[in-house]
């Protein structure tokens, strides 16, 4: 026992010796900030001292942005949760055939490189207003860039492991399955990195757009009414949600990714 | 029982570079016996590689026959035969995904050989043998340029090869590494009544391993020498410096090899 809480002890130090520059960092720009909205009377609506973004902020989470949050967190789940798996069998699909990589690679760059923006009218038009359709254009941009970096892991295999896996006779089940996939992993993770992003950013301009709920209706509605510190609030919230999304991948991408490339 | 391990006759191979055809390979035939351990040298850039692929059944071969174990591999090698044959290749070539442990069964897996108890003691031998039964969790790239090289060594040997194929085993380590792991292997090969064929470089290494090198030309490669290497495996040791037979195969063999140099060299000034 004394020895695991010892354990503990030292993970903790451990985790304060790695994050004290972060952390410090954090403490000196919110002192700077509310140093200068204090002395240069700085008015709350062009720059709400951080002090009234948190209280302001904590007192309508509950009643107001809460829900916002929530329906924001479960348009992005569904649509990365989905077109992550999707992506990367598409690309193992398209994969195995050369012909199929060259008729669809430039349809999936197409498909990354456009502004979901300018889509969502068609979209809204096909689908209706109903807030969980917001997923699909989520799902549509997650998908295609996971597959898009899926399939250059998929492709730009080391001749070397091709040689390797002919030496022993592979399959081509055993080549994909033992091989190339592994080989990718780094791409795939750079793809589901990027699938974080894109995802917040869908989901948020989609938000803007229409409907009556999400993080982006949020920070117009509250804009509207000029409740700054509210709506800096909001932008918080968001980064933070980001942040912790790709945290989550980066733990997993730390677990199953050992080496570089 | 056949003794000829190796029968290759006539091979040729050609690649496509920048739309131009290019012979690699202009007729190669040689055999391999049983336990017969051959050497293949030649200049940089001759297609030793390409030749040693070709009879582990890696890259096909355009015209030619191809034999192993009195069996035809011409067009493909079958995978009976392929799990006979234990491949060393230049770099390691190990998966940086899997332990080293991991990284042995994977011959294993790709034979379907499921008996894990038998199995785990190869790998435990052949761990013993490169002397690595420390590192068997450790990732590749955790370790050494020499200890990759021995456990893609001992990779090549958890199947228990009747023939092992090496692809300049040592050829990118240093210098004290390559010649400590030399004389470690030197032994195990020459003992293990396996048919070795092994490229190199270096003609300590040849003269070390062989008992018959094969010299190559340059490109497009045709075999310009076969030299006998009739040293006893028994004297073969670090002493071997100082037989006065083996240093006059060693001058033979500096010869031939810069007699291929000074070719190459005239041939550069024609072309100005």
């Amino acid at each position: 026992m004394k020895t695991k809480s010892m354990l503990h002890a030292n993970k903790i130090s451990k985790f304060l010796r790695n994050s004290w520059p972060p952390l410090l960092m954090l403490v000196l720009i919110i002192a700077l900030w509310e140093g200068i909205v204090y002395f240069f009377n700085v008015p709350y609506v062009v720059i709400p001292a951080p002090h009234l973004i948190v209280a302001e902020t904590t007192k309508y989470f509950k009643s107001e942005l809460l829900q916002h949050w929530l329906a924001t967190v479960k348009i992005i789940a569904i649509g990365y949760l989905s077109g992550v798996p999707f992506g990367i069998l598409l690309a193992s699909l398209i994969s195995q055939s050369k012909l199929a990589i060259r008729a669809f690679s430039p349809l999936i760059t197409v498909l990354v490189t456009l502004p979901t923006m300018v889509v969502i009218p068609i979209y809204m038009v096909w689908v209706g207003f109903d807030i969980n359709y917001r997923a699909i254009p989520v799902f549509m941009n997650v998908a295609s860039i996971v597959t898009l970096n899926t399939l250059s892991g998929f492709i730009n295999v080391e001749q070397r492991l091709l040689d390797l896996a002919e030496g022993y006779g592979a399959s081509r089940f055993q080549r994909f399955f033992k091989y190339i996939f592994p080989n990718a992993l780094p791409e795939i993770f750079m793809g589901l990195r990027l699938g974080c992003t894109f995802s917040i950013l869908n989901v948020i301009g989609i938000e803007f757009i229409t409907g009556k709920i999400g993080m982006g209706f949020a920070v117009q509605y509250f804009s509207g009414l000029l409740k700054m510190p509210i709506v800096w609030g909001c932008i918080l919230i968001v980064g933070i949600t980001g942040r912790c999304m790709f945290l989550i991948v980066q733990l997993l991408e730390k677990k199953f990714v050992t080496w570089t490339r | 029982m056949v003794d000829t391990v190796i029968k290759l006759t006539g091979l040729k191979k050609e690649f496509v570079r920048k739309k131009e055809k290019q012979l690699v390979l202009d007729g190669i035939t040689f055999s391999a016996k049983k336990n017969e351990i051959i050497g293949i040298m030649g200049p940089s850039g001759s297609g030793k590689t390409t030749l040693l692929k070709t009879i582990g059944g890696i890259l096909p071969m355009d015209t030619g026959s191809l034999e192993i174990f009195g069996e035809d591999c011409t067009r493909k090698m079958p995978k009976s035969i392929k799990q006979r044959v234990g491949f060393v290749f230049q770099e390691h070539n190990l998966m940086p995904w899997r332990s080293v442990e991991e990284n042995l069964k994977l011959p294993f897996e790709m034979y379907h050989l499921k008996d894990q108890k038998a199995n785990q003691e190869r790998i435990d031998e052949a761990l013993e043998i490169v002397g690595l039964s420390d590192y068997r969790m450790a990732l590749p790239q955790e370790l050494s340029g020499g200890m990759m090289q021995r456990v893609g060594i001992a990779r090549a040997m958890v199947l228990q090869p009747d023939l092992l194929l090496l692809d300049q085993p040592f050829g990118a380590l240093d210098a004290l590494t390559r010649k400590k792991l030399r004389l470690d292997f030197m032994r195990f090969f020459t003992s293990a009544q396996k048919t070795i064929v092994i490229v190199t470089n270096s003609i300590d290494e040849a003269l070390l391993f062989s008992s018959r090198i094969i010299v190559l030309s340059e490109q497009p490669a045709k075999i310009e020498r076969v030299v006998e290497v009739d040293i006893p495996f028994s004297q073969r040791t670090t002493e071997v410096a100082h037989d006065p037979q083996y240093n006059e195969l060693r001058h033979q063999m500096i010869e031939i090899v810069s007699e291929q140099y000074r070719q190459n060299r005239e041939e550069d000034c024609y072309e100005d």
